[in-house]
């Protein structure tokens, strides 16, 4: 908590007609972690998609993520060849035209045979989990639209076999939330929380709200919102002791960045200024007291 | 003392006899989720089979194949289910077996949580018909998983969505209406 991060602070030279300048970095941005960036509901095709792909972009310059976490709701409406073509070939094409992966999640828009579409990365699976190529660190991507008990099993099954030292689920539905829309999805909180606390998960991001949200750690375990990189619903966060840093007034995404044990988080708004930052310890084991997020 | 012996034994085994021919208590319940059980079988069956005949739906690139395989399957089982129509699966006494047991999740305090979740990702109305295509640019709504840990599991290729006050058993790959219970939840 409070510990100085030793920052990487990138400032940008503006080229004209180029990319939108990109954003001060205050990760530490060192070529031996694990870098990557997170969008949240996300698939409009629509002018504010492309502003925060564009700023992805830019921010890669940067901080070279290798892969982005999409957290559901990855193409809104029709679903035929032209809207994958529309709402995320071409917004990401930079990124994908230089290697980025994607890994998503599915929302409430989406159906599921996406999982079938390679570059979604979801292995013809509607929930599955990966290791991350750099560090101890094992994703968990779930159906949160439909969590039955076979996939409650396989989570159960998969998280104890997980040696890996951070573990982050990533899924729609939000546990917690301010949201005034949605707010907390109790009922998959009383099956999903449980299973997080006894498999010491470190991290929970969700999207379905469209604005961010970082939570005050929940049983010590971290919850952040990322679901407006194309939607926004402005003022929607309400008053709630839930909250350690809300931004509901424009569009954002997030990177992150693991080093040890430590991951540090820069929520970045498309005209590329940073609304919330700073860092989360890796969860020893479920009684450790005393750690959780820290914003700066 | 033998006659008494044997007879006793005759007597035993008339009613040995006796029982042994009742028919065991069945749980009429149970039978009616075996019932509903064997009617998703039978529909898998169908549905296994007419995937042979389409493209296969795989890990690809192309976003077109994977409509294709859809497509092809969702002709498939509407050409063999032309005939099927609501309450096919969902016959009246699976449909009241299945109203029983989401009812416990949808009253008093849990069900006005259950039923906001249900508001909250509510696709906007539809007619629903057994063999429609759900909409494509349509939300599927979430099923609240207090509802679903009280509902028969289903194979991969199935799914219940539940719209308006319907539950649908919706077939994934097809994108399917296979078949619904009206005003399930209330």
């Amino acid at each position: 908590m409070g510990r100085l991060i030793a920052c990487a602070s990138l400032a940008c030279i503006a080229i004209a007609g180029a990319a939108p300048t990109a954003q001060n970095i205050v990760l530490p941005n060192n070529e031996k972690s694990l870098r990557f960036a997170v969008i949240g509901d996300s698939g409009t095709g629509g002018s504010a998609q492309i502003r925060v792909a564009e700023r992805l972009e830019a921010a890669r310059k940067l901080f070279p993520f290798t892969f982005t976490l999409m957290l559901g709701d990855n193409l809104y409406g029709s679903e035929r060849p032209d809207d994958f073509v529309d709402k995320f070939e071409r917004p990401y094409k930079v990124l994908l035209d230089t290697g980025v992966k994607f890994y998503a999640a599915l929302g409430n828009h989406d159906d599921p045979n996406q999982r079938f579409y390679k570059p979604f990365n979801m292995n013809g699976e509607r929930y599955y989990s990966f290791k991350a190529p750099q560090g101890s660190v094992r994703f968990f991507a779930l159906d949160s639209n439909y969590m039955d008990k076979t996939q409650l099993d396989w989570l159960e099954k998969e998280l104890a076999a997980s040696d890996s030292e951070w573990k982050i689920c990533f899924f729609h539905h939000p546990l917690y939330s301010s949201g005034d829309t949605h707010g907390s999805d109790t009922a998959l909180r009383e099956q999903l929380e449980p299973l997080f606390l006894k498999h010491s998960v470190d991290l929970v991001l969700t999207g379905h709200e469209h604005f961010y949200e970082r939570l005050k750690p929940q049983k010590g375990i971290n919850y952040i919102i990322s679901g407006s990189a194309a939607k926004l619903r402005k003022g929607n966060i309400g008053a709630s002791d839930l909250t350690a840093k809300g931004f509901d007034q424009g569009y954002a995404f997030l990177l992150m960045e693991i080093a040890g044990d430590d991951l540090h988080f820069q929520a970045i708004t498309d005209g590329g200024r940073t609304v919330d930052s700073g860092h989360i310890q890796r969860r020893v084991d479920v009684n450790t007291a005393g750690k959780g997020g820290s914003g700066r | 003392m033998t006659c008494i012996g044997a007879a006793l034994l005759i007597s035993w085994g008339f009613v040995w006899a006796t029982v042994g021919t009742q028919e065991p208590k069945v749980n009429p319940e149970a039978l009616v989720l075996q019932d509903f059980k064997q009617r998703i079988d039978k529909y898998m069956e169908l549905h296994k089979q007419l995937e042979k005949d389409a493209p296969p739906l795989k890990k690809t690139d192309d976003p077109a194949k994977i409509k294709a395989s859809q497509d092809a399957l969702a002709a498939g089982i509407r050409a063999a289910r032309a005939g099927a129509k609501q309450g096919d699966v969902f016959t009246p006494e699976i449909a009241q077996r299945f109203k029983s047991l989401m009812y416990p999740e949808l009253k008093g305090q849990k069900g006005v949580e259950t039923k906001e979740v249900l508001k909250e990702d509510a696709p906007p109305p539809m007619a629903l018909k057994v063999n429609m295509r759900y909409p494509e640019s349509a939300p599927l709504p979430t099923v609240p998983p207090n509802l679903l840990a009280n509902l028969p599991q289903l194979p991969e290729d199935l799914e219940y969505r539940i719209v308006a006050n319907a539950l649908i058993l919706r077939d994934v790959h097809a994108n399917l209406v296979i078949d619904f219970i009206p005003r399930a939840v209330r």
